[in-house]
């Protein structure tokens, strides 16, 4: 409720104001669509990006660094409507569909059904598919010399975020075997997945410019920080385990921290 | 090639004078009453229509054939400069054509070059409307002579003979061997010091002077022309005229200015002659060398059958009359407002009615009465100094270094303080507004003078004595003496008794005699030897002392006088207490956050681009900054379209062979814009050089110029080691910042544009972005549409 009424205040003083002046547009030209092209690194080797940090014993907080970094994206697209309100601010709003990839190095205690004893098994570089759906609203105030919606700009953004995990194998086998069965450990994922959904909010620094006066190109730096998740749903028991869950559910979260982007869109 | 830039003083007075006063009387006529500025006529010439581009190109393909490669790219660096530059100059607005002094000008050059056609043909003579005394040559045979030159001719041979001197560098090819021999390194004759380009460059000079004698040789023109043409070159640094400037010209009976505000003759600079000065880091030889080595070439001659004047006597004192007219006007476009005051002043002397002489006397003191008044407070100037197209105005009254009679302007001047300057200007110019009532400017220059008087210099009417000076020399004079009497002297006694008397009759007879009597040291001397020790003597302290408020005591008896001047006071109180806002508010209307500017109609003056590139040698991209500045006209003009905004263009980059009435507009606009800008950010001052207003009105019914501009500047780039580092040793992570960063190019564009209003002297609206991004066309767009736009939307009420 209060951050309601802040964003609503803030919106109230930036409206108004907006209204006091002259607003150019471009050529007069105030709204515009545009796709974006959002591109992350999708990091094998944790990094204080997307740290997982150890929450309990036998967690696997970080992978290996076996794999090199370099070109491998996550990438999201998404879909935006911006409307010049003021000389330097715009408002817009956005739906982005992120579907990229993550891997899992991780370690899970399982309680040996034989023995009844329980073993640390070691999972290695496990593929989850992810999905996420973002629907934000932003504030954008353009630079000291810009002038909407030419120019560099700050982008506010405050939105709900939906994400969903779902790894690529049906069954995740295990790197390291029970002492007692000499045995790999097996997980059945295939009707496993998880969800998560919160409210985040999250900030973007970019350039716009105008071609052919129609045409949007735009680019620059985005992050988004969701808020503690509100719920998750994990649908298998087999994988009801808390350290893959935990693990799976901290790397949905901040896996869209940082994107990079690039947009092409049409003004009218 | 600079003809007479270096002056040196000499020690002597030339009788100028006696030049000055043969011959003019045949043609005074027109001049009797008025003067109208000279504007360029009849076609215009190709050099206009052509762009600096095609002029370059077709002088760059001459040098096609040269073998030497490192010659080869110094001419043809050498004509693309040159050309530019020239284009430039040409459009500046200060080159006329086709007037009447252009136009004798060149019947002189027709006649100096009679038996040379081909050379004829290939000159092409300006007039510019500059005070310096000069005249120079551009390598394509184009010449150009100031205003200030033509003003100090004594006669027709000694313009032949600067003429001749000019056409040997065009033929020569002086200009472009210069540059070849000091920026191509297969030329090893010179080393490229200072020294030797000195040296290069006068070696020219004493070959120009040469042969310009065997052109002149083969003229009628007497040879006499050319010992004249250095003698007037000698003393080019002082007014075209030396007569004494009579104290009592700016007074009257209630205006009498304090001794110790005027030099005595003993005070006054000389005139310091030295014709063999020290020219060893100068262009040109000194005057000396100049005339031994012109002597030296000429031999044994006859003048005989050999004329001063060939075209025309009456044409040429004519033409000069015309140019010293000219000069009043350049000069207060300067701001030289000494300078315009002394020559008006000469003018004056044989056009005593003449209007136009007296409105320069009127216009060069108001401006210095508004140059050297208080700025009002809460002034904020309109222009930001971030953007310095023009820099605070500073006017110099110093008078130390000023020879000759001028320098009592210079010194009177000096001495005035704010409040006397202001005094001074209103009594000047409400005088002459009695005497030339249907001139609206002057009714403006003295309601402004109220204002200025009363708001920015705080003076009121009772800062003014009730009795007039007149009546106290009268009363307190008279009643004072006879106390004394008794114990004086009666012959000093009378002397002074006289000397006080005479005070009130100065108006009507010859002040300087009565003023050298009672002159303060004179004055004190006599009544001390008379034994009169106190009495008078206070008197006339007091009337010194307080000279400036028995200025105005007798016209404050006019009721149109004093009921300006009540007006001006209520404005004062007025807008101390704010009452005013949008005069408090004046000067700060940039600020968009208050809505538009509500004008319909704007005139788009001659935009400018400029590219620049750090990275090479001349900085400079000529021809990217025309071909940039051709689709800034088409932004401008598709942008004003586009927020519904009436928009004339003059340009004098489009101007076609017939747009002469344009030429002239964009002249008279230029002008006033340099003006403007002379005076920085003092809008206590007006444009006074011209009423481009008036006619702009009455012309194309707006009173709204639009200037605008983009200058875009490349630079080298930094810290490219550091992002290649940065991208390696992040492991990449910061390859999407350091990536763009080393394609992008490196380079700072500002756009600004300024309206102004003409007719309120005063910027009504400025726009300016300064971004470190390439000159896109998005940006010009986003940047001019918001001008247009905000100019012609209506002002918002808060």
């Amino acid at each position: 409720m209060k951050r309601g009424i802040y964003i609503l205040f803030v919106l109230f003083v930036f409206v108004i104001d907006a209204q006091s002046q002259i607003v150019p547009g471009y050529q007069g030209k105030r709204t515009f669509v545009n796709y974006q092209l959002n591109i992350g690194p999708a990091f094998r080797r944790p990094t204080f990006l997307n740290m997982v940090s150890p929450t309990s014993k036998g967690s696997y907080p970080s992978g290996t660094a076996e794999e090199a970094i370099f070109f491998s994206f996550n990438t999201t697209h998404s879909l935006n409507i911006e409307r010049v309100m003021g000389r330097k601010f715009a408002m817009s709003f956005s739906y982005s569909l992120a579907a990229s990839k993550d891997y899992f190095t991780f370690s899970q205690d399982i309680a040996d059904g034989a023995s009844g004893q329980t073993t640390t098994y070691v999972f290695r570089n496990k593929q989850l598919n992810v999905f996420g759906h973002y629907y934000q609203g932003g504030l954008i105030f353009y630079g000291r010399n810009a002038l909407a919606p030419f120019g560099k700009y700050f982008k506010l953004n405050m939105g709900y975020c939906s994400m969903m995990g779902k790894f690529t194998d049906d069954e995740l086998v295990s790197e390291t075997k029970s002492p007692y069965t000499d045995v790999q450990a097996k997980l059945d994922t295939k009707n496993a997945y998880y969800k998560t959904h919160s409210f985040g909010w999250g900030f973007s620094f970019g350039m716009n410019r105008i071609f052919y006066n129609k045409l949007v190109i735009n680019r620059g730096i985005s992050f988004f920080l969701p808020t503690k998740p509100d719920d998750f749903i994990k649908s298998s028991p087999d994988i009801s385990l808390k350290n893959i869950t935990t693990t799976v559910v901290k790397r949905l979260q901040p896996r869209d921290l940082a994107t990079f982007y690039i947009g092409c869109g049409y003004l009218f | 090639m600079i003809f007479g830039i270096y002056m040196k003083k000499l020690s002597f007075i030339l009788g100028l004078t006696g030049f000055l006063s043969l011959g003019v009387k045949a043609q005074t006529k027109q001049f009797d009453s008025d003067y109208t500025p000279l504007m360029s006529s009849g076609v215009l010439p190709k050099i206009y229509t052509t762009s600096a581009t095609e002029k370059a190109n077709k002088d760059i393909a001459t040098v096609k054939k040269e073998k030497d490669y490192r010659t080869k790219r110094a001419k043809e660096n050498f004509y693309l400069i040159s050309n530019f530059q020239m284009d430039q100059l040409l459009r500046s607005g200060k080159i006329m054509f086709n007037d009447s002094l252009s136009l004798f000008v060149n019947k002189v050059a027709d006649e100096a070059f009679k038996d040379m056609p081909e050379v004829r043909k290939s000159l092409q003579i300006f007039v510019m409307k500059s005070d310096i005394v000069n005249a120079f040559t551009a390598d394509n045979g184009i010449i150009i002579v100031s205003v200030g030159l033509l003003a100090q001719l004594d006669n027709e041979a000694q313009l032949a003979y600067i003429l001749c001197h000019e056409a040997s560098h065009f033929i020569k090819k002086h200009s472009v061997d210069s540059y070849v021999v000091f920026n191509s390194s297969s030329q090893s004759s010179y080393k490229r010091n200072s020294l030797d380009k000195y040296k290069y460059s006068q070696d020219a000079e004493y070959e120009a002077d040469a042969e310009g004698l065997k052109i002149f040789k083969k003229t009628k023109y007497s040879y006499k022309g050319i010992s004249g043409a250095f003698n007037m070159l000698k003393y080019s640094y002082l007014p075209f005229d030396e007569i004494k400037f009579e104290k009592k010209f700016l007074e009257d009976s209630s205006l009498v200015f304090p001794k110790n505000y005027f030099l005595t003759d003993t005070e006054l600079n000389p005139i310091k002659v030295d014709e063999n000065y020290d020219d060893s880091k100068s262009t040109h030889p000194n005057i000396k060398k100049r005339k031994d080595n012109v002597s030296k070439e000429l031999g044994e001659f006859s003048d005989e059958g050999r004329e001063k004047f060939l075209v025309n006597k009456d044409q040429f004192y004519n033409m000069r009359e015309m140019a010293r007219f000219e000069l009043c006007n350049i000069d207060l476009q300067q701001e030289e407002y000494a300078d315009c005051i002394y020559e008006s002043y000469v003018l004056l002397k044989k056009y005593p009615n003449n209007a136009y002489l007296k409105k320069m006397i009127g216009k060069a003191l108001f401006n210095v009465a508004a140059a050297k008044a208080p700025k009002e407070k809460d002034y904020k100037p309109a222009l930001e100094p971030t953007i310095d197209i023009a820099g605070d105005s500073y006017i110099s009254y110093d008078y130390s270094s000023v020879e000759g009679n001028s320098q009592q302007v210079y010194h009177l001047l000096n001495k005035l303080s704010a409040p006397e300057s202001n005094i001074l200007a209103l009594h000047y110019n409400w005088k002459l507004k009695q005497e030339l009532s249907d001139d609206k400017q002057l009714s403006q220059l003295c309601d402004s003078l109220f204002i200025l008087l009363a708001l920015n210099n705080e003076t009121t009417i009772a800062y003014f004595n009730k009795k007039s000076r007149t009546e106290y020399i009268n009363e307190t004079f008279v009643k004072a003496t006879p106390a004394v009497l008794d114990s004086a002297n009666t012959v000093k006694v009378d002397t002074v008794k006289k000397t006080m008397r005479s005070l009130d009759e100065l108006e009507n007879d010859d002040m300087d005699s009565k003023i050298s009597r009672i002159g303060t040291q004179q004055v004190a001397q006599e009544i001390k030897a008379s034994k009169i020790v106190n009495a008078d003597s206070i008197h006339y302290a007091k009337l010194e002392s307080e000279f400036d408020k028995y200025a105005l005591t007798d016209l404050l008896r006019g009721k149109d006088f004093e009921s300006k001047f009540v007006r001006a006071e209520e404005f004062n109180k007025d807008y101390r207490n704010k009452k005013f806002d949008n005069i408090v508010q004046k000067g700060t209307k940039s600020t968009t956050n208050v809505g538009g500017v509500g004008v319909d109609k704007i005139i788009i003056l001659d935009p400018f681009y400029i590219k620049t590139d750090e990275r090479i040698r001349d900085n400079y991209k000529y021809y990217d900054s025309e071909e940039k500045l051709n689709e800034y006209a088409n932004v401008l003009k598709e942008n004003a379209k586009l927020a519904n905004l009436d928009a004339v263009y003059i340009d004098s980059h489009s101007l076609n062979t017939n747009d002469i009435d344009t030429y002239n507009d964009y002249t008279l606009l230029n002008d006033w814009m340099s003006e403007f800008m002379e005076h920085g950010y003092n809008r206590n001052m007006m444009i006074l050089g011209n009423d481009a207003a008036e006619k702009m009105q009455k012309k194309y019914n707006t009173r709204f110029v639009l200037w605008s501009g983009v200058y875009n500047n490349r630079t080298e780039k930094k810290n490219v080691g550091a992002a290649i580092a940065l991208t390696v040793f992040s492991g990449g992570l910061f390859a999407p910042f350091t990536i763009p960063y080393l394609f992008r190019k490196e380079q700072q564009t500002l756009y600004f544009s300024v309206l102004y209003d003409l007719e309120q002297n005063e910027i009504l609206y400025t726009n300016t972005s300064v971004v470190r991004l390439s000159d896109s066309r998005d940006f010009l767009n986003a940047f001019v549409y918001d001008t247009m736009l905000t100019i012609k939307s209506k002002p918002k009420q808060r």
